[in-house]
């Protein structure tokens, strides 16, 4: 009975450091971000709208984006060109889908998974077309890191006299 | 037994957590901080008899400084503090000398050299012309071979000093060379053009403040800055540069705010010509080439396409490289600037929601989408609106020529399209089918702001057309022609009395409604069948009546099982909701207010569209 025991626990403990190990290998996932483009009055051009959620993961970590394409038109074929549009993710290689429209709703999945060596935040572009009714582009955003934000490198700011903060650049210049 | 094992158990856990962190990031401890970074400019003058604090120009992007030397000495009256910063003031003249700055921190030390000089103020007139380049739209998109440089016109600028003091400030001239003329006393200064336009209040006068900001970047007001020289050298010419490299971006795009401010520009010149004293509120226009097609954060650039938002009280421009820049695309700037000039001097119904050309669209969506194309092209005086987008910017997502009417596909009262032709070829001086009529800015604008603003109806084609015909009784039959040149009868009355094109949708268009009456509307979702269509043509139902005296009524809306009903009331001239369906079941709604004697409008909508249905509207004593 004792050795039974004895068994059991080491047994227990062998298969929680397994447990152990298989979760500290599975990516964690910082946040799922969200968006919808549907709330925006936009300009005029083709009416296409996404929702969207993508996971804010670790470099070299899986990102799950799922995209829900939906458009009012009812005839042609919706032509969705896809890239990455900072060459910074992989699994993205440029692809094109063909969806048919037709009366009612048109609402069509895309599913990506994509990972990135590098922190920050990174777009899937999308770029539409249908024949004769125009293009139109929209993005997603995939964020790599725990916490992302604009590169600052590229910035020069200032503050005037005011207080204001200037942007400052350096404008071609000829001086006699 | 099992007390021992979960001991057993929480040890391995927490030797096996403390492993697994081992690797975490959060565990990773480095040694924070760099040695100086420091920069100067090569040549320093020092004006004579003037408090220096030089803090500003030994500029550090290390970390702290903790020692400073300075070899060889500095001038007499100038002492050298621990952190590198220089104050005091010198006495004497001094020619050039070259010192070597050594500053120490922690974790070792840098030097930089300068040559300073010590030199007496003189006073000298700076003058020279300021441009930036400006990239063409064309029929393939942004014409990048075509750059030219346009003058900045009317922008703020600045003379500084090496302090970074600013020692005079002047407008850019509003001709179309962007010269500029000050006079100033100093030494060494450079130019700074602001990406702003300024006027300051004045008693009966027009007044702006318009300013071109980076919402990536704290808000930051976009400024482009010449060299540091001496005033002696007083002729300076700068250029905002595109930063395009032949193939893509290859440097800062410092024309772009430039490019959106000049739009800003041509819209306050046109409409202070016919509006003399025109106050306009604060704008910011928000421009990064970071500003994304995406849903998110503005301040990291997610601000899914450019548009107007009245409640930041600016418009947010597209700039992302080979994805939708908007900066050259002057007449969506244009557009956008026209939905802050009708908010904030007119008044705007629109439903929003997406629209295209060929769309059937609520009356009011029509209006305000088609009135904004219009009249940023009448801004622009051209009658191209084209949007860019796309790698290289080298296609176009919009492309319209406001001198096709006639040709809409889809025309009527409820189109986008046969609204900015009309609007387009009563103002134009350039006769073409249906139209002879010239009427230019003035009479468009003072609809606009007068009748439109107060109009007891809707905005639409109707209050605009019927005001507008009002204004200027000799010039009905060329109005007329116009508006039928979209197939659009002749208007009379600000409720779109007969109607013969989609008079499904307008047998009446309005309803009216008396209080202790009822009435009942038929509806018709033929041109909105879809879920996605909650802005088109006969989605919502208009109603209108007249309160004669001040108290409290309630309405009433009802129909059949499984329709979901809405409504809202909205006094002439206002945007408020003065009553609406706040209590009941979803097909019987109704709703009670203290409303005040007056005209009325009205709309409700059944969110489910379920077909075949009417809908009964009663208004009553309450």
């Amino acid at each position: 009975m004792k050795k039974l025991k004895i068994v059991w626990t080491l047994a227990t403990v062998v298969l929680l450091v397994i447990v152990m190990n298989y979760q500290n290998g599975t990516k964690k996932v910082y946040k799922v971000i969200s968006g919808d483009t549907t709330k925006m009055l936009k300009k005029s051009n083709l009416p296409v709208d996404i929702k969207y959620t993508s996971e804010q993961v670790d470099v070299n970590e899986i990102s799950n984006v799922n995209i829900i394409i939906s458009s009012p038109l009812s005839e042609g074929s919706l032509k969705v060109k896809v890239k990455d549009l900072k060459n910074s993710l992989e699994g993205l290689e440029n692809q094109e889908y063909t969806f048919v429209l037709s009366q009612g709703t048109n609402s069509f999945p895309l599913n990506f998974q994509v990972l990135s060596e590098v922190n920050g935040i990174h777009y899937i572009s999308l770029i539409f077309s249908v024949e004769g009714k125009g293009i139109k582009s929209l993005s997603i955003p995939v964020n790599i890191g725990k916490e992302v934000s604009i590169s600052q490198k590229s910035k020069i700011t200032i503050r005037n006299s005011a207080g204001t903060p200037l942007s400052v650049s350096q404008a071609e210049e000829v001086i006699r | 037994m099992l007390k021992k094992s979960f001991y057993f158990l929480f040890f391995g856990v927490l030797i096996f957590t403390g492993c697994g962190g081992g690797g975490s990031s959060d565990s990773v401890s480095s040694t924070s901080g760099v040695v100086p970074i420091l920069s100067v400019p090569t040549n320093l003058t020092i004006t004579k008899n003037v408090d220096a604090n030089f803090s500003k120009i030994l500029k550090n992007r290390g970390s702290a400084i903790t020692s400073c030397t300075v070899s060889p000495d500095l001038p007499t009256g100038l002492t050298l503090n621990n952190d590198c910063s220089i104050s005091g003031t010198v006495s004497t003249d001094e020619n050039g000398v070259l010192y070597t700055f050594t500053a120490t921190n922690a974790l070792g030390t840098n030097s930089v050299t300068t040559t300073i000089e010590v030199a007496s103020a003189i006073t000298a007139t700076i003058s020279g012309t300021i441009t930036y380049d400006s990239v063409p739209v064309s029929i393939s998109g942004l014409d990048y071979g075509s750059t030219t440089q346009k003058a900045v016109r009317g922008a703020v600028l600045e003379i500084v000093d090496v302090l970074g003091n600013v020692l005079n400030t002047v407008q850019v001239d509003t001709d179309n060379t962007g010269a500029y003329s000050v006079t100033v006393d100093g030494t060494m200064v450079k130019v700074r053009v602001l990406a702003k336009l300024y006027k300051a209040p004045a008693g009966g006068a027009s007044s702006w403040d318009f300013q071109v900001k980076d919402n990536t970047n704290s808000n930051a007001l976009y400024v482009m800055e010449g060299s540091l020289a001496s005033l002696s050298q007083n002729s300076r010419n700068l250029n905002a540069p595109s930063g395009w490299g032949g193939s893509s971006y290859t440097s800062t795009r410092v024309a772009g705010p430039f490019a959106l401010l000049d739009v800003v520009y041509q819209a306050v010149d046109k409409i202070t010509t016919a509006q003399a004293d025109a106050v306009f509120p604060p704008l910011n226009v928000f421009w990064s080439k970071n500003n994304i097609d995406a849903d998110g954060d503005k301040a990291l650039g997610q601000i899914i396409t450019s548009h107007y938002d009245s409640n930041t009280n600016g418009f947010y421009i597209l700039g992302t490289e080979n994805q939708d820049t908007d900066e050259y695309d002057v007449a969506v700037v244009a557009h956008e600037w026209s939905h802050f000039y009708e908010d904030k001097f007119s008044r705007a119904d629109s439903t929003g929601g997406f629209h295209t050309d060929a769309d059937m669209l609520d009356m009011r969506l029509a209006f305000g989408e088609g009135f904004a194309t219009a009249f940023g092209c009448m801004i622009l005086d051209t009658p191209f609106y084209r949007d860019s987008l796309g790698n290289a910017q080298a296609a176009l997502s919009a492309n319209s020529n406001l001198e096709l009417g006639g040709s809409t596909n889809n025309p009527g009262w409820f189109s986008e399209t046969s609204i900015y032709n009309i609007l387009y070829d009563i103002y134009d001086s350039d006769d073409d089918t249906g139209d002879t009529l010239s009427l230019g800015f003035a009479p468009i604008n003072n609809v606009l702001i007068n009748a439109e603003k107060d109009t007891a109806a809707f905005t639409s084609i109707f209050t605009f057309i019927k005001a507008l015909k009002d204004a200027n009784p000799g010039n009905d039959t060329a109005i007329d022609n116009i508006t039928q040149n979209e197939s659009i009868a002749p208007i009379t009355d600000i409720n779109g009395t007969g109607r013969t094109n989609r008079s499904e949708n307008a047998s009446p268009l309005y309803s009216g409604l008396a209080v202790g009456e009822s009435v009942d509307i038929v509806t018709d979702y033929s041109a909105s069948a879809s879920s996605f269509t909650r802005n088109k043509l006969g989605r919502y139902n208009f109603v209108r009546f007249t309160i004669p005296s001040d108290g409290n009524y309630r309405i009433d809306a009802s129909s059949a099982s499984g329709t979901n009903l809405k409504f809202m009331a909205f006094k002439a001239g206002t945007s408020f909701i003065e009553i609406s369906s706040t209590a009941g079941n979803p097909n019987a709604v109704y709703g009670t207010a203290a409303l005040t004697a007056g005209d009325y409008r009205m709309f409700v909508t059944d969110t489910n569209l379920k077909a075949g249905t009417t809908i009964s509207v009663s208004l009553a004593n309450n």
